[in-house]
C-alpha cells in the first residue's frame, strides 16, 4: 500500500469540478482519488476500505458515472465532474438515501454511500430496471451485514417513488 | 514496500502524449522505468499485491485520440485499446453482432471497474477474461512498434508469450462480422442465456457460446471461460467451422484445435457417444494453471464439463 506520506514528488495542479464547485488544487497525479478527497479536502463520506476495486465503499460519480475513488488517479480526474455522497443532496436528503433508511437498506451503514452513488447512476441511466439489471449495477458494492434484502427493496421503493413523482 | 521502485519511494510521474507516436517515443525514451496505463485498474492491483513494482513514470494513453471508443463498421468492428469495457458492454449493436465479446465483457469485473477499465488492458494482460471471446471471433490486434503500424493475429500473438517488442504500443483489436449482418433476419434469444442462438434458416444457425465460472456468481476471478463459435447445419446435425477457446485464472486463453476438428469431423456431434469424446479431449488438450483457488485439475475439469454441458443445451435445443 503506498501512504499519501510516502509522496515526496513534484506536484502538479489539478483542475476540475467537484460537488458542483469548480476546484483547483496542486497535487501528484498519480495520487487517488480516494485520498485527495479524504485526506486533502476532509470529505470522509467517500469510505476507505479494500482499496483494490472490490468493496465499492469508495464509490464516486465521475461525470456521471460510478468510479471506485481508490482505482482513480488524480490525472484521471483532469476536466472531469466529480460527484461525492457529500454532493448529491444539498443540505437535505435524497429520495434514495430516504428509501435506504425506510426499507432498512443498511445496517452498519459503511457501505451505504458507495451502494447509494451506484444507484443513482443506475436510475439515471435507466429509470425501469429490471432485477438482474439492478442486481448487476449493485455487483461491486459490497455489504456484509445486511443480505442486502433490504438494499433490493431500496432501489425498488426509490424505482416506485420516482415513478409516482 | 514491496511494491516501490527500487531506490524509490515517490508516486509516479504522470506523462499524457495527445497522440499515438509521442507515446511511443516517450516510452521509447524512458525505457523499462516507464509503464503504459489505460483505466489503470489492473496496474493499480498488482502494486497493491506486490506483483509488480510502482513504476517511476506512467504514460497515460487516455489522451490519444486514436485510441479512443470503437467504430462498427460493415465488415469488422474496429476497438480502440483504451475503449472502457462499459461502451462495449452497453451497446446493443455490439450485443447483437459481437455476442461472444458482449458476453464476455459483461462477465469481467463490475460496472464502476468497467467504466475505467479498457478492452486493451484486458487484452495485454493475456490472461483477461475477454480474449477466449477475442480468439473464438479470431481477433487481429493493431501495434505501433519500431517498423510502424503492425497487424497480428491474437492467436499468434498470445502464443508467442515472452517475445514481446520492447516498447510497443497497442492501437486497435480488430474483429471481423460473421456471416451474420448486423441487421440480418433471424431472432438473437436474450444475451444472458446461453448459447446464443441465431437461426439463420430452417436449414442452419449460427451458435455463439460465452461462459464464465468463477467462485461466485459475479465480480470473480475465473475459473474456467469457455467460448465457442461454429456453424451448425442442424438437419443433417452437423457442425462446421467450430472455433473454441479457452482459459481461466492465470491461463493464457488458447484455441482447443482437436477438439474443434473432433465437433467438425463428428458423424453425430451432439450425440451422447461425441459428448464423451469430446470430454476426453478437452481435458487433454486444454493446460490451465493452477493456484490456490484452483488446481489445475479442478480447472480443468470445469472447462471440460462447461463445453459438454454447452452442446448438450444445443442438442436440446434441436432434438
Amino acid at each position: 500500500m503506498i501512504e499519501p506520506s510516502e509522496n515526496t514528488g513534484a506536484k502538479q495542479t489539478l483542475q476540475c469540478t467537484l460537488n458542483g464547485s469548480p476546484v483547483e488544487m496542486d497535487v501528484q497525479l498519480s495520487k487517488r482519488l480516494l485520498h485527495i478527497l479524504r485526506d486533502d479536502l476532509g470529505l470522509t463520506g467517500t469510505k476507505r476500505s479494500c482499496e483494490i476495486g472490490r468493496c465499492g465503499a469508495c464509490m464516486v460519480l465521475v461525470d456521471g458515472k460510478p468510479v471506485n475513488s481508490c482505482l482513480t488517479m488524480a490525472y484521471q480526474c483532469e476536466g472531469k465532474s466529480i460527484t461525492t455522497i457529500e454532493g448529491i443532496s444539498g443540505d437535505g436528503i435524497d429520495p434514495i438515501q430516504q428509501a435506504f433508511l425506510a426499507e432498512g437498506g443498511y445496517q452498519c451503514g459503511y457501505c451505504t454511500p458507495g451502494m447509494v452513488i451506484s444507484v443513482i447512476a443506475l436510475l439515471h441511466e435507466n429509470a425501469s430496471p429490471s432485477e438482474d439489471e439492478i442486481s448487476e449495477a449493485l455487483s461491486g458494492n459490497l455489504c456484509r451485514c445486511t443480505g442486502y434484502g433490504g438494499i433490493i427493496r431500496a432501489v425498488k421503493s426509490a424505482i416506485a417513488t420516482r415513478k409516482m413523482e | 514496500m514491496p511494491n516501490t521502485h527500487p531506490g524509490m519511494s515517490v508516486m509516479p510521474t504522470v506523462w499524457r502524449p495527445q497522440e499515438i507516436g509521442e507515446a511511443y517515443r516517450m516510452k521509447q525514451s524512458l525505457g523499462e522505468t516507464a509503464v503504459y496505463a489505460a483505466g489503470g485498474t489492473l496496474l493499480r492491483t498488482q502494486w497493491e499485491a506486490g506483483t509488480a513494482v510502482l513504476p517511476a513514470h506512467l504514460i497515460d494513453l487516455s489522451a490519444v485520440p486514436m485510441l479512443a471508443g470503437y467504430a462498427l463498421e460493415p465488415s469488422e468492428l474496429v476497438i480502440g485499446a483504451c475503449c472502457p469495457l462499459a461502451a462495449l458492454r452497453k451497446d446493443p449493436l455490439v450485443q447483437t453482432a459481437f455476442p461472444l465479446l458482449a458476453e464476455a465483457v459483461r462477465n469481467i469485473a463490475a460496472p464502476s471497474i468497467r467504466n475505467l477499465a479498457t478492452l486493451g488492458g484486458n487484452v495485454v494482460s493475456r490472461i483477461g477474461d475477454s480474449l477466449p471471446a477475442l480468439l473464438a471471433d479470431e481477433a487481429e490486434l493493431i501495434w505501433l512498434g519500431k517498423n510502424g503500424m503492425q497487424a497480428e493475429p491474437l492467436e499468434d500473438w498470445l502464443a508467442a508469450s515472452g517475445s514481446e517488442q520492447a516498447g510497443r504500443v497497442l492501437v486497435q483489436i480488430r474483429v471481423q462480422h460473421g456471416t451474420e449482418s448486423v441487421n440480418g433476419a433471424g431472432t438473437m434469444n436474450d444475451i444472458r442465456s446461453a448459447p446464443l442462438l441465431k437461426v439463420d434458416s430452417d436449414r442452419s444457425a449460427s451458435v455463439r457460446i460465452y461462459h464464465k465460472v468463477g467462485r461466485r456468481e459475479a465480480f470473480t476471478p475465473s475459473v474456467g471461460s469457455l467460448a465457442i463459435s461454429a456453424g451448425m447445419e442442424h438437419a443433417a446435425g452437423k457442425l462446421k467451422e467450430v472455433r473454441i477457446a479457452a482459459g481461466g485464472g492465470q491461463t493464457i486463453p488458447k484455441r482447443l484445435e482437436r477438439t474443434e476438428r473432433l465437433l467438425e469431423r463428428h458423424a453425430d456431434p451432439l450425440g451422447e457417444d461425441c459428448a464423451a469424446e469430446v470430454h476426453r479431449s478437452a481435458m487433454d488438450e486444454f493446460e490451465p494453471v493452477g493456484d490456490l483457488f484452483a488446481s489445475r485439475g479442478y480447472r480443468k475439469m470445469t472447462v471440460a464439463n462447461l463445453l459438454v454441458a454447452e452442446l448438450w443445451r444445443l442438442r436440446e435445443r434441436f432434438a
